[in-house]
């Protein structure tokens, strides 16, 4: 039949392509990122050290759909305990959409289907009987784009406490002064702490939304391009932070500047179009990559 | 030309096409136009219905048009014919006496002269023609009396039945014509005025001495005429009629009764009321009996009072249009306003005079005009009806004449008494006045001459006070509020705005107090909870809703609701408690569930809660309502409400529900939560929900707890919610409008306040969940603080609504305009009123007018809250700007 021999066709091509496109040092990059192009199933190259560290939190085979459209592929990651955990890739891979997926805002699109499983020590997130809220609560998010609430700075700050019903002027007035320096804001804001945080800069947004995330005590937070908006001296600061919550708290960031990858973080991940295609200690990602594509990636030849 | 490089290889034309440039214009001029118009047109309705309404508070004007000398002495009775042009008076002194003269009022002329020899009239003591119509009785010196028909009668006169010349020149004047009078009337018609003086027979039975008051009114039968002679004997006599059944003949037989006066009394004064069945007898210094003569054969001494308190002498009574009232003038030139009136009362002017009689009225001073200047104690000489309204003139010794309205108490009028500063003025100590039948002329005649005014009272019964302050209408217990206007003639009608208004707002506050919660609640589930496929199909269903016409929600409320909830009012009472708490049972219910269900069938809470908990609510109050009555209510709601038997202890339980369970939750979210969640921290989820169950169980009680607290607090204190928020169940009622209305309200308030929900944007939900915020927290906490301004323009479109609302209020609401705050009784609203009542309305009558008012009241009222609205929307945006 015409119409299976010319599936059969496709399938062949692809498997040709695939075989050739398996690189390792020395071959074409391009090779394998053609491959993933092609929607064939990659092997993620993950490197010893990062499976030797205990895991916090650990993406089992984690496939994502927005409608029909895949856009996280059997991602399979451990994400160090008490570590720095940077996330790099080309615009539109979906290093947003798994940092998403780790505390469930994706149960918010209609359309999101999942499978596979991510685990917090432990605890299967996607589990049926997981409180949804408790899970949120051990973690802090900060996103892409700012978003503080339509409220004042302080109100901002304190929400999460306040949502757990504390009441206590100066729990919260102590909270509210120490996140704000982690967030390097307390000294532009500690005399409008009242006022509006919409009347913020988008630079000081982003950096109240950290300090709304840090006031919340997380067990792993989670930073989508936190310093996107930032000028380099507000960036220098929230690395500053991130250096300091390095080793009490582990951290998983997003990120496209790669120098700030390389500087902040313990462990890199490089994804391309819903896959990880190289996970490994910083160093070696950013000296020794194992793929020559993760190398062209992390020195700016292509992405 | 230079070569451009391109992205797409399509150079752009940068130059605007003119087309679009053109639509541009056009745009902006239709939407120019279109909200100049807009402003224009609302501006037109507004000036349109200030310029109908605005007569009604023009002021009374009058000018002096005739001062005419007269030779005759005394006059014993005045009157004018219908138009005002001409004037009739009986002679009472000198050879003449008997006689009577009819002057034109154009130029004091005498146009008949009827000597006494052809009226009969010769040896009248006493004559009395009652405003508005020839009816007459006269009393003679010799202690006889008769009805008859004194007056001048108008018919149409078709002027080509008449010779040029015996046509008058000038609108108003009149001129002889065989016996007769030919007036010209305005737009050249004329009409044909001949004097009347009929009488008909003797009493029954004459009194011994001269008459010296008399009175008469017309009743069904024939008329009742009541006279007193010079040593006090009273005589009331009446003609009945009966009609015999088989030959349909009727036959009148005069009947009559004298009267006893008490021992020592001699009556100066006497009056009935136009109902023929009250008798009024006053002497000189103010005493008075009221005698019931309803049964004319035996007349009941009902009351005695005193109708000129002090040393005042009573110098003039006459009783005003609609009969029942008089008008007391005394030697001090005070006018006392008086009737007899059911109850105690309260609030009035002046302390009632009466005891109280056996016929449960008694009377009471309304109000008492004090003298022209307050220095200026002159008796009063004469007081004069208006045939047509509870106007009348009254003049004083001082010269002075006014015209005063009884119901509003005010001075309508001081007409000129020159007419100019240098005349000297007429000098009239009035003795006699007259308002002409149109109310457009003022005649006093004294000892030498009569004056004449043209008057124009405007609308003397409206006033900003009669309108919104409480006002004692005649019979009447003391002032109050009150919108009445259906009725005969003779009946007054009364216009006071505040019930209205009051209905109007008791109508909006009830009806948003019921449909905004469970607007915005809806709305904040479908715009936060619901399934967005659900949504899809329940927001249009419910937005069908607010398209259903109101009459139909009008006739839904008023007609089938309405006897339902009568039939079960206890237990939509006990359902309003019951409901919730079973609803808020079975939430917690639902989280001591294995968690395996609860996550799997979490889709299903809310079919769980609309045909598991809802039912069983429902189920639960059908059952609980008998016991629940018979404790709270001793056994029957209605009569309860009626204020027949049992506490004030129920009705407090249930007014202080709500506020109760607000405070259970406020003190438990404040103390108890925080605790809870601190020693909580490590129990499972099924301990946790257990703990919160029982706590909600006990909030529950404690609220139970508390709302009998205070209503045993309040009951002891003898205060009770009957006559505030409760009263009397009348089956259209407030509480049936709120429901009628929320069908109409519901749906816009859901719809404008799910659009604003829904519009803040995704990220902040995001980010209060991700900070671990519940759904609920996230929606209280962020979401509805985002969208304060829209939800706030949702509440104020369904309260404009609210407000303008007429066909639903005119059919549920029972349109009874009362003030009271009882949720069971009905009210009328301005809408309602307005719809039904305008097109009865006269056009250019008081009721006309203060309809337009009422309209120009509601447009007040829709804009104020309006701008309201507009501006604290403006404040909640500036806060919210920049999402
Ligand atoms: N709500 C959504 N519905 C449908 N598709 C989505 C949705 N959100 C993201 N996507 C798609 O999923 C893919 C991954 O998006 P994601 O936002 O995770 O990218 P990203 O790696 O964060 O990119 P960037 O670096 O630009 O932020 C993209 O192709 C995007 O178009
Ligand atoms: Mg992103």
């Amino acid at each position: 039949m015409g119409s299976g021999a010319s599936m059969q066709s496709v399938d062949r091509a692809r498997q040709d392509i695939a075989s050739e496109a398996v690189s390792r040092p020395g071959e074409p990059p391009q090779d394998r990122l053609i491959a993933v192009a092609a929607g064939l199933e990659v092997e993620a190259e993950v490197h010893d050290g990062v499976l030797k560290e205990p895991p916090v939190l650990e993406i089992d085979r984690f496939n994502l759909w927005y409608g029909t459209k895949q856009a996280l592929h059997r991602i399979t990651m451990p994400i160090p305990l008490n570590k720095v955990t940077a996330l790099v890739g080309p615009s539109g891979c979906g290093k947003s959409t798994l940092l998403r997926s780790v505390n469930r805002l994706n149960d918010l699109v209609q359309s999101v289907r999942i499978t596979g499983d991510m685990r917090l020590n432990g605890d299967s997130i996607y589990d049926p009987r997981m409180d949804v809220i408790e899970l949120r609560k051990r973690m802090g998010m900060v996103f892409q784009k700012p978003n503080p609430f339509p409220m004042s700075i302080y109100e901002n700050v304190v929400y999460s406490l306040r949502i757990d019903g504390e009441t206590s002027r100066g729990v919260l007035d102590e909270v509210c002064e120490m996140s704000l320096r982690g967030a390097a804001l307390w000294d532009e804001v500690k005399d409008r702490l009242q006022d509006s945080a919409l009347g913020l800069s988008g630079g000081q947004q982003q950096r109240l939304c950290i300090a709304r995330a840090i006031a919340a005590e997380p067990e792993v937070l989670l930073l989508d391009e936190p310093c996107s908006a930032l000028d380099p001296i507000a960036t220098g600061k929230v690395e500053d932070l991130i250096q300091e919550l390095r080793g009490r708290y582990s951290v998983l960031i997003v990120t496209h500047n790669m120098q700030q990858a390389s500087r902040s973080s313990d462990y890199t991940a490089f994804m391309y179009l819903g896959r990880l295609i190289e996970y490994g200690a910083t160093t070696d990602i950013f000296t020794k990559p194992v793929l020559r594509e993760t190398e062209a990636y992390v020195t700016g030849r292509f992405g | 030309m230079q070569a451009k490089s391109t992205f797409t290889g399509r150079p752009r034309r940068r130059a605007t096409h003119p087309w679009v440039r053109a639509s541009d214009s056009i745009a902006r001029a239709v939407i120019t136009l279109g909200g100049i118009g807009t402003i224009v047109a609302v501006l037109a309705v507004g000036v349109f219905l200030i310029a109908v309404a605005a007569p009604l508070f023009k002021g009374a004007f009058g000018s002096l048009d005739l001062v005419s000398p007269l030779t005759s002495g005394r006059t014993a009775a005045l009157g004018a014919d219908e138009s005002g042009a001409v004037a009739w008076l009986l002679h009472g002194e000198s050879d003449v006496a008997g006689g009577i003269t009819v002057v034109g009022l154009a130029d004091g002329q005498t146009l008949l002269d009827k000597p006494a020899s052809d009226t009969g009239l010769a040896g009248s003591s006493a004559v009395r023609v009652p405003p508005g119509g020839m009816l007459a009785a006269v009393g003679f010196a010799d202690g006889s009396f008769r009805t008859g028909r004194i007056g001048l009668d108008s018919a149409y006169q078709p002027a080509e039945e008449l010779r040029p010349d015996q046509l008058p020149k000038q609108v108003g004047g009149a001129v002889t014509v065989d016996g007769s009078l030919v007036v010209r009337l305005a737009g050249d018609r004329f009409s044909r005025v001949s004097l009347i003086t009929e009488l008909g027979p003797p009493p029954t039975l004459p009194l011994g001495g001269p008459v010296i008051d008399i009175d008469v009114v017309s009743l069904a039968g024939g008329p009742l005429v009541a006279a007193v002679d010079d040593t006090g004997r009273i005589r009331v006599e009446a003609v009945t009629s009966k009609r015999n059944m088989l030959t349909g003949k009727m036959t009148s037989t005069p009947k009559g009764v004298s009267i006893e006066p008490p021992v020592g009394f001699k009556a100066r004064f006497i009056r009935t009321s136009a109902l023929g069945d009250q008798l009024f007898l006053i002497a000189t210094s103010g005493e008075a009996h009221r005698y019931l003569i309803r049964d004319i054969d035996s007349p009941v001494l009902m009351e005695s009072f005193d109708a000129g308190p002090g040393d005042a002498e009573v110098t003039v009574v006459e009783r005003l249009f609609g009969g029942a009232t008089l008008a007391v003038g005394d030697s001090l030139g005070r006018v006392r306003i008086m009737f007899a009136t059911r109850g105690v009362s309260e609030g009035g002017e002046a302390a009632d005079v009466g005891k109280g009689a056996a016929d449960g009225l008694r009377m009471a001073v309304a109000r008492t005009f004090e003298p022209r200047r307050a220095d200026e104690a002159v008796a009063i000489t004469a007081i004069a009806a208006s045939p047509r309204s509870r106007l009348f003139a009254v003049s004083d010794a001082a010269r002075g004449v006014r015209l005063l309205q009884s119901t509003a108490g005010s001075d309508v009028l001081e007409p000129p008494v020159a007419r100019a500063a240098a005349d000297a003025g007429p000098s009239i100590l009035a003795a006699r006045l007259c308002i002409s039948s149109r109310e457009n002329r003022l005649l006093a005649i004294g000892r030498g001459s009569l004056a004449v005014w043209s008057i124009d009272t405007g609308y003397p019964e409206i006033s900003a006070r009669t309108l919104l302050a409480p006002v004692w209408y005649e019979n009447y217990v003391g002032a109050s509020h009150a919108w009445e206007t259906t009725g005969h003639e003779a009946f007054e009608s009364k216009f006071g705005l505040v019930p209205l208004i009051f209905g109007t707002l008791k109508a909006t506050l009830y009806s948003m107090l019921f449909a905004t919660p469970i607007a915005l609640l809806a709305a904040i589930y479908a715009s936060q909870f619901m399934h967005a496929r659900w949504k899809a199909r329940i927001k249009p269903t419910i937005e069908m809703m607010a398209s259903l016409p109101s009459v139909v929600l009008g006739f839904m409320a008023g007609l089938v609701f309405a006897p339902v909830i009568e039939r079960s009012l206890m237990p939509l009472l006990a359902g309003c408690f019951l409901v919730p708490v079973v609803i808020l049972l079975s939430a917690h219910l639902w989280q001591l569930l294995p968690s395996g269900w609860r996550t799997r069938y979490a889709g299903w809470r809310l079919a769980v809660v609309a045909f598991g908990a809802l039912p069983v609510g429902i189920a639960l109050s059908r059952t609980l309502a008998p016991a629940a009555e018979r404790f709270l209510f001793g056994g029957n709601v209605t009569s309860w409400l009626d204020g027949r038997g049992g506490s004030g202890f129920g009705g407090w339980v249930f007014a202080s529900l709500p506020l109760a369970a607000i405070a259970a939750t406020a003190l438990v979210g404040r103390f108890v939560n925080p605790w809870l969640r601190r020693v909580s921290g490590s129990w499972t989820h099924r301990r946790a929900a257990a703990a919160s169950l029982l706590v909600f169980l006990c909030g529950v009680v404690a609220t139970v707890a508390f709302a009998v607290a205070v209503a045993v607090l309040f009951d002891s204190l003898r205060l009770d919610t009957r006559g505030g928020i409760f009263g009397t169940y009348v089956q259209r009622n407030a509480l049936i409008v709120a429901i009628g209305m929320s069908f109409a309200i519901i749906p816009l308030i859901f719809t404008i306040a799910d659009d604003a929900l829904s519009s803040v944007p995704e990220h902040l939900r995001s980010a209060s969940l991700g900070a671990g915020a519940t759904p609920w927290q996230t929606a209280v906490r962020v979401i509805v603080p985002a969208a304060a301004s829209g939800l706030f323009s949702a509440v104020m479109i369904g309260l404009g609504r609210a407000v303008g609302e007429t066909m639903i209020v005119l059919m549920a609401a029972g349109n009874t305009p009362l003030v009271s705050w009882n949720l069971f009784n009905g009210f009328q609203t301005l809408s309602a009123a307005i719809a039904t009542e305008l097109p009865e309305a006269a056009r250019g009558s008081a009721h006309y007018r203060v309809l337009f008012l009422a309209a120009l009241t509601l447009f007040a009222i829709t804009f104020v809250v309006n701008t309201v609205a507009e501006l604290v929307r403006q404040r909640f945006r500036k806060r919210a700007y920049e999402l």
